[in-house]
This record gives C-alpha cells, sequence and structure tokens, in this order.
C-alpha cells in the first residue's frame, strides 16, 4: 500500500456500504434511514453531508443534484454514488480487517484471547 | 398536511433558520429537503415527536457544521489574513502613538496609570486615540524607531524554538497558528505582570512596552505566512 491510499475510517465504510446497498439515486435521508434500521445508528444529517463531502473531495464518491418535490418542501435531492475508487479503498479496509481478525477470538465474557499463529 | 386543529403541519421555523444561518448555502439546500421530507413521513403518526426530531437533528446538524467551519483551512486562512493585517496595522498605530504623540490631552482621567500599568491595548478604546495616532504619522522622519534589540531577541528565540519543535513534529497550520499567538501573546503578558508587579518610573516603561509590541510586530507577518504556507501544503495533500 502506497503511503498516498490512506485508511477509511469506521464511519466512511459504513456511509460507502450503505450507498453500495442503495444502489443508484442513493441520498441522504435514505441514507440515515438505512443505518437507524440496519445497524440502529441514529446519525445527524449534517454529520452524514460532511463524511459524503470528505469522501467525494477523496474521489471515492460522485454525486448529481436530483429533482425537487413538493414532499421536500420544493427542495431538491443530491445523489450520491461509489465510485471505482470507492470500491477499491473498501475492498482493501475489509482485507486489512480480515488479516487482522485472523487468530482473535473473542470469549462469551467479552475478555479478548490472541492466539499466536505461525505466519 | 393538517394537525388536529386544521391548521398545517410545517417544520419548526427557528430550527429551520438555525440550520439557514449554520449550515453553508451549497449544503442548505438538500439537507433541509432530507430533513423536512422525513419529518412529514414521522409528523404523520406523532407531531410533537416529529418536532422534538427536527429541533434534534437541527442542533446537532447546526454544531457539526459550526465545529467544522470553525476547524477548515479556507476558514483559517481568512482569519490568518484578516487577523495579522488588522493586528499588523493596530500595533504599527500604537508604536507610532507611543514615539510621536506627547500629550494624553482627550484621554479619560486614569489612561496615564493604564499605560504605565502595561495595559497598551487599552489605547485604541480610547476615542483620542485615533485622531492622535493618525495624526502622529506627519512627525514621522524615519523608521528606525521599529528597531527594538530586546524584541529582536525575542522573536529569534521564538523563531528557533519553532524551528526546533517543527523538526521533531511537523506542525500543521492550526498549530502553527497557535504557536505564534503564544508566542506573542505569552512576552506581552509577562511585560504587564512585570510592570504591575515592580511599579517602575515612567521613563522605564516605556522600553518595556516597545518590547512587548514589536515583537508582536515583527512575529506577526512570518506566522501569518507560515501558516497560509502550509495551508498551501495541507490543500495540495488533501487533493491526492
Amino acid at each position: 500500500m502506497s503511503d498516498k491510499e490512506k485508511f477509511l475510517g469506521e464511519f466512511e465504510q459504513v456511509v460507502l456500504l450503505a450507498l453500495l446497498r442503495i444502489g443508484h439515486d442513493a441520498y441522504g435521508a435514505e441514507i440515515r434511514q438505512l443505518l437507524h434500521e440496519q445497524v440502529n445508528r441514529n446519525v445527524a444529517i449534517g454529520a452524514l453531508y460532511l463524511t459524503l463531502e470528505r469522501l467525494e473531495k477523496k474521489g471515492m464518491v460522485n454525486s448529481t443534484l436530483g429533482e425537487s418535490t413538493p414532499e421536500r418542501g420544493g427542495r431538491a435531492k443530491r445523489y450520491f454514488e461509489v465510485t471505482g475508487k470507492g470500491q477499491k479503498a473498501l475492498s482493501r479496509s475489509r482485507d486489512v480487517f480480515n488479516i487482522m481478525w485472523q487468530g482473535v477470538t473473542l470469549n462469551p465474557s467479552d475478555k479478548l484471547t490472541v492466539e499466536y499463529i505461525d505466519v | 398536511m393538517f394537525n388536529s386543529k386544521n391548521k398545517p403541519v410545517s417544520p419548526p421555523t427557528a430550527a429551520t433558520k438555525l440550520l439557514l444561518w449554520c449550515v453553508p448555502k451549497s449544503a442548505v439546500e438538500y439537507i433541509l429537503g432530507d430533513l423536512e421530507e422525513e419529518f412529514y413521513v414521522r409528523a404523520k403518526h406523532n407531531i410533537i415527536a416529529a418536532k422534538y426530531w427536527f429541533w434534534q437533528q437541527s442542533m446537532y446538524s447546526s454544531g457539526i457544521y459550526l465545529k467544522h467551519n470553525a476547524a477548515s483551512l479556507d476558514f483559517l486562512k481568512k482569519l490568518t489574513v484578516l487577523f495579522s493585517l488588522c493586528l499588523f496595522f493596530v500595533i504599527l498605530q500604537l508604536i507610532i502613538w507611543l514615539n510621536f504623540s506627547d500629550s494624553l490631552e482627550n484621554f479619560s482621567p486614569h489612561f496615564w496609570d493604564t499605560l504605565v500599568s502595561g495595559y497598551i491595548h487599552m489605547a485604541v478604546f480610547e476615542s483620542a486615540f485615533w485622531p492622535h495616532s493618525i495624526g502622529s504619522w506627519q512627525e514621522i522622519n524615519g523608521w528606525s524607531f521599529l528597531l527594538d534589540g530586546s524584541a529582536m531577541v525575542l522573536t529569534l528565540l521564538s523563531g528557533c524554538l519553532f524551528t526546533f519543535l517543527n523538526q521533531r513534529r511537523k506542525f500543521l497550520a492550526h498549530q502553527i497558528f497557535l504557536f505564534g499567538c503564544g508566542a506573542m501573546v505569552i512576552p506581552y503578558i509577562f511585560g504587564i505582570g512585570y510592570l504591575n508587579a515592580f511599579s517602575l518610573p515612567a521613563l522605564m516603561v516605556g522600553p518595556i512596552l516597545s518590547t512587548m509590541l514589536c515583537n508582536v510586530l515583527y512575529l506577526l507577518l512570518p506566522v501569518a505566512y507560515l501558516v497560509l504556507r502550509k495551508i498551501k501544503l495541507q490543500n495540495i495533500d488533501l487533493n491526492f
């Protein structure tokens, strides 16, 4: 991994995965609801958009401005989708986690044990 | 959509205004749209809970954006330019006034005590200060009054400390800004404390005031330059 390839934060990964789950036409309210329903995480819409803007600056998501609808008080939607760079970053994060979880077992009393394995 | 009294239901106006003030114009359109959309869905079940939820969202989101804007490089850039230019002008006015003005006519009665206690910055709040100090520009016949040996030593020490710390741990723009503020403010406060502790005669107060002000004057522009250069480098780093 080159020095320029930064790791994704936990929330960034969750947001990118939510975008991939929704597919096309993912927008703020929809992503927020998905996070609330699927991972019981009630995020502020501002926090979600700041994360999406940061991901867009990094080139991991693209956004387009959509149509305005009456149920939104005539305000437009902003749709997001994950770019190839975003998908690569997600895949890299998953690989890192897969490697780091190898040999780690959690016992029921929540105490962490590590089995040393030969690499 | 209408409530039980047949009045139209709408999101709380004050919460909407709060968002309009705190969230950048580029983002407020779709943030408010998303919140309104979810508000109307929630209001079908419970209007009070929906309003509470809207308030909660707008307060959290406003706080997040305010914090983000305060910490953003763009804000720091504007703050650095504005702060350094304004402060440079004010400090220069104070030094010129100290050197070339010889009366405290029209100043408040206790201003002399304030001045010899080291609270030189209080002069800018005196209504007589600005006409006096701007008038003092005509008296200037050379710029050697801006040279202060003690202030130069202090500035040099701050520069050395900065270089040493920056080599050990590369400072970010915010950290350079804070370091610069510290290097300007700490000797200034120390000067005030010294003058208050020892109650020196008026003749000895002048050079100390001059050192306090010149140190700020010497540091201002180099610190601003370093902060702006670092912001530029950080921005380039972000775009990669």
